[in-house]
């Protein structure tokens, strides 16, 4: 394409893409690249247990770089989503068993998501 | 009287960049490269904004990739992308190579969130997409497009509000801004109007404001667009007042890029016929670095651009606000009370 015409038309590719993205996350709880910004507040807990022995606070939190109990601004399945791609890829060797307990948007912490599932 | 009127060409041929042999040195100055000065100038502010809130250094190691893949990069991607987003910034601040260092800082941050799941937020997606779209800019079809990502930003936020029960029960705000934040706005607010319908009066206004932004900003029309940087201005503004944040670099660098969607004069073309003894043509002048300001001798204000002649006091605000150097005033002004705000909040 000529006068930079494709410049253009990376740019309505990167639009197109988004608007791809947000059709996307209809069917995917994770909403990368959507614009859900602060759509849920997830109230979290995780415990984590390896070789019977419970991790502690600051173990959990090294393990997966969020605190292991606290509040995540975005989707809660970014939350879970992180923690089960962890245990199936750097963490699978530590065969842990994790339970998270969570509550969306000041429900309380009743919802229970546990690896492996 | 002030008096404003468009010429025919009316944004379509307006603030194409000039880009001269040798762009000055000088970091305040955006005339005479390759982007036009809004552009060069809203893409300065936030290489700086990403320096000073400290995305440069939060810039991730290789960890769990966003979509699942690449595994097993070297520690070293870290240090290699921010060398490649400092060198950029640099070279951007002092106007060299100036697309090429936009596309190079939205490409770190892209790179940094693909390959760290935890990198991930709206705020650092918006930036680099803004930074992409100014770094591949193509004349000025390219403020449409710009125009569009918002329109685009504003539709899918939108969207998936309306999908959330939370949000259309107005759960979601009785959470966030009346037990999490205690706004002290919002808990005013509760004494006129209770809950929940409070929360879902909230909710609604901010679905409906969002839409109506993308509307706007998807019009043809510069006045709708106008319209929309000052709904925009004014939504954005009440939610930084409520929740007592900025939301990271959200929302500077999203109210500065509202000026985007302008065409903007570029040098000597903002033709401005003035009293010479006036102060204030004496004070343009100092101010205008980038020399866009082509004088003329006249008895009345009265200021000519590419698109559009303005007279009276309209020529006199126009003119200031066309000045790069206006912005670097606002935009140290902000930052500086924003800090004495912090400061002072935990002196409090």
């Amino acid at each position: 394409m000529r006068n930079g015409g494709w410049r253009t038309a990376l740019v309505v590719a990167l639009l197109a893409a988004q608007a791809g993205m947000m059709v996307f996350a209809r069917f995917d709880d994770r909403r990368f690249f959507c614009w859900g910004p602060h759509d849920q507040q997830t109230a979290y807990d995780i415990h984590v247990v390896i070789a019977g022995e419970p991790l502690d606070q600051a173990q959990i939190e090294q393990r997966y770089r969020i605190p292991a109990a606290g509040y995540e601004y975005r989707a809660t399945a970014h939350l879970l989503g992180l923690i089960e791609q962890y245990e199936k890829t750097l963490g699978r060797e530590d065969q842990a068993q994790v339970q998270v307990r969570y509550g969306v948007n000041g429900r309380p912490l009743t919802e229970v998501w546990q690896w492996p599932r | 009287m002030a008096e404003m009127t468009s010429g025919p060409e009316s944004n379509a041929q307006a603030n194409q960049a000039h880009p001269t042999a040798s762009p000055s040195w000088n970091p305040l100055c955006c005339a005479g490269t390759a982007l036009p000065p809004n552009l060069l100038l809203w893409a300065k502010i936030t290489g700086l904004l990403l320096v000073g809130m400290g995305y440069l250094g939060d810039l991730p190691e290789p960890w769990l990739p966003t979509f699942g893949w690449p595994y097993g990069l070297p520690l070293a991607t870290k240090l290699a992308l921010q060398g490649v987003m400092l060198l950029a910034i640099g070279l951007l601040i002092f106007n060299r190579w100036v697309r090429a260092c936009c596309i190079a800082i939205g490409l770190t941050l892209f790179i940094g969130m693909l390959i760290d799941r935890l990198f991930f937020s709206n705020a650092k997606t918006f930036v680099a997409l803004m930074l992409l779209i100014v770094g591949l800019w193509n004349g000025p079809l390219t403020h449409t497009l710009l125009r569009w990502q918002y329109a685009v930003m504003y539709l899918g936020a939108a969207v998936n509000k309306l999908f959330d029960p939370d949000w259309r029960s107005g759960r979601f705000f009785t959470h966030w801004m009346g037990e999490l934040n205690d706004s002290a706005i919002y808990l005013a607010a509760r004494s006129v109007v209770a809950e929940p319908g409070l929360g879902r009066l909230l909710s609604w206004s901010t679905i409906g404001i969002e839409i109506v932004l993308a509307f706007l900003l998807l019009l043809p029309k510069p006045r709708y667009w106008l319209l929309a940087a000052l709904l925009a201005a004014g939504f954005h503004g009440m939610s930084v007042l409520m929740a007592d944040t900025l939301f990271k670099i959200y929302v500077p660098t999203l109210a500065l890029g509202l000026t985007v969607f302008f065409a903007w004069p570029g040098r000597g073309e903002l033709a401005l016929t003035a009293p010479p003894e006036s102060r204030l043509v004496r004070w343009l002048h100092r101010a205008d670095l980038d020399r866009l300001i082509d004088h003329r001798v006249g008895e009345s204000w009265q200021l000519r651009t590419p698109d559009k002649t303005a007279t009276g006091w309209l020529a006199r605000l126009l003119v200031i606000v066309y000045l790069p150097a206006f912005w670097w005033v606002a935009c140290f002004s902000a930052a500086f009370l924003w800090m004495a705000y912090l400061k002072l909040r935990t002196m409090v």
